[in-house]
């Protein structure tokens, strides 16, 4: 959370005293408490909402098959389950293929790890303090928005990459030489801790975002507040590559 | 920064880091903690492996913490401050890194041997999401420290 807070610092910097750090640092950790228990309490619910986008977004990242995902449960254990049926045939190798219009077996995600992303977006996005319900409520929205970006380069992404993969090492059991494709690297890039680096990315820019609209406005940051570091005026600067972010001394609206 | 990083983990070769990397610097030391905490699991360490008549865990590539030892040091690397606090945030971070992932595995082995229908949940969801939390407790306090310690 705070690791994007100053993380994609090609410029957006955090000015944290040492003072507010025992409280931020609770509060995250009392948010993202709450949100993963939520989470787990309500993942099937959540899965109810997420599962038509992934399919949507499945359709959109490959056009060699389709297959609805849905929630099963296996070993007390909440599954996202896809049997892709191929709608072209997949040539393994110059004389193999796979035939069109038949079904692939299942390929498998846990609810648990298609949610991590999510819990870390809400995490950060919330644990960062804001200065006026208005700010929140531009954050909200703006977290809202990045959530099909980060919705759509998790899940969907690896059950893709995982039919691929299966196609890939059923090429190669036959002989056939196969390059990793692309959607493969990038799953893998996603997995190896991409996964984490782009709900924060969505997050610092949802904070930076909602600081640059909101703050320095006709609404007032320190409403009610003892003045910390983190409800200090902050001038947000977007520049072409980086987004930059400045403490204006108090006072300075 | 992160994809660099990314990139120069995965052109190291599966059997550097199986043989050697894993091997030597997480498995080994894993299960020496294992054995010292409880005798009676008698875990050993084979490859890439911790292994005991009750359980048998596999560490493969990116198992090792090096997603969130990247994302931490390309976030202290990337910060505003001087070199030697950004080598020592680095630093830091590896450490951590390296703790949380000890620990990490160590306590998945005992999920796995004694409570195993707990391992997904924690592997998947509870750990990432504590370690990610961790990482940034760690930032937020290096980047204190390189503020004041700039500001001096």
């Amino acid at each position: 959370m705070a690791l994007l807070l100053g993380s994609v610092n090609s410029g957006f910097e955090v000015f944290v005293h040492r003072g507010d750090l025992f409280r931020l640092c609770l509060r995250m950790l009392a948010i993202c408490a709450v949100v993963s228990v939520v989470t787990v309490l309500a993942q099937r619910e959540l899965m109810a909402c997420l599962l038509p986008c992934f399919n949507v977004i499945i359709r959109l990242l490959q056009s060699d098959f389709v297959a609805s995902p849905r929630a099963v449960e296996m070993h007390n254990e909440w599954m996202i389950q896809m049997t892709p049926f191929l709608l072209r045939a997949v040539s393994l190798s110059d004389q193999l293929a796979l035939r069109r219009f038949v079904e692939l077996p299942p390929f498998f995600v846990g609810v648990n790890h298609a949610l991590v992303p999510l819990v870390l977006l809400i995490t950060a996005v919330a644990s960062w303090p804001f200065a006026s319900s208005r700010e929140a409520a531009v954050r909200a929205l703006l977290t809202l928005l990045g959530l099909p970006l980060v919705v759509a380069l998790t899940t969907p992404l690896l059950l893709v990459a995982r039919v691929q993969m299966w196609i890939v090492e059923l090429a190669l059991q036959h002989g056939a030489g196969s390059r990793e494709p692309a959607l493969v690297s990038a799953a893998i890039f996603m997995e190896s801790g991409g996964r984490w680096l782009l709900p924060l990315t969505v997050a610092i820019a949802c904070v930076a975002v909602s600081k640059r609209l909101c703050v320095g406005g006709a609404v007032h940051p320190l409403k009610g507040r003892r003045p910390s570091t983190f409800a200090r005026p902050v001038k947000v600067v977007f520049a072409p590559v980086c987004v930059e972010a400045v403490e204006m001394p108090p006072g300075v609206r | 920064m992160y994809t660099l990083l990314h990139g120069l983990y995965f052109a190291l070769p599966d059997p550097l880091l199986r043989d050697w990397v894993h091997y030597y610097g997480i498995v080994l030391p894993a299960a020496g903690i294992v054995n010292f905490m409880a005798p009676h699991e008698a875990v050993s360490a084979a490859r890439g492996t911790l292994q005991s008549s009750s359980a048998s865990l596999s560490i493969v590539r990116g198992c090792d913490g090096a997603g969130f030892a990247f994302l931490l040091s390309a976030a202290m690397l990337a910060s505003p401050a001087r070199l030697r606090h950004k080598l020592a945030g680095v630093l830091g971070a590896l450490l951590l890194t390296y703790l949380l992932n000890e620990l990490r595995l160590v306590g998945l082995y005992f999920v796995l041997a004694h409570r195993s229908a707990w391992f997904s949940s924690l592997h998947d969801y509870f750990l990432p999401t504590f370690m990610i939390l961790a990482g940034s407790v760690l930032f937020l306090c290096w980047t204190a420290w390189a503020r004041e310690a700039r500001g001096r």
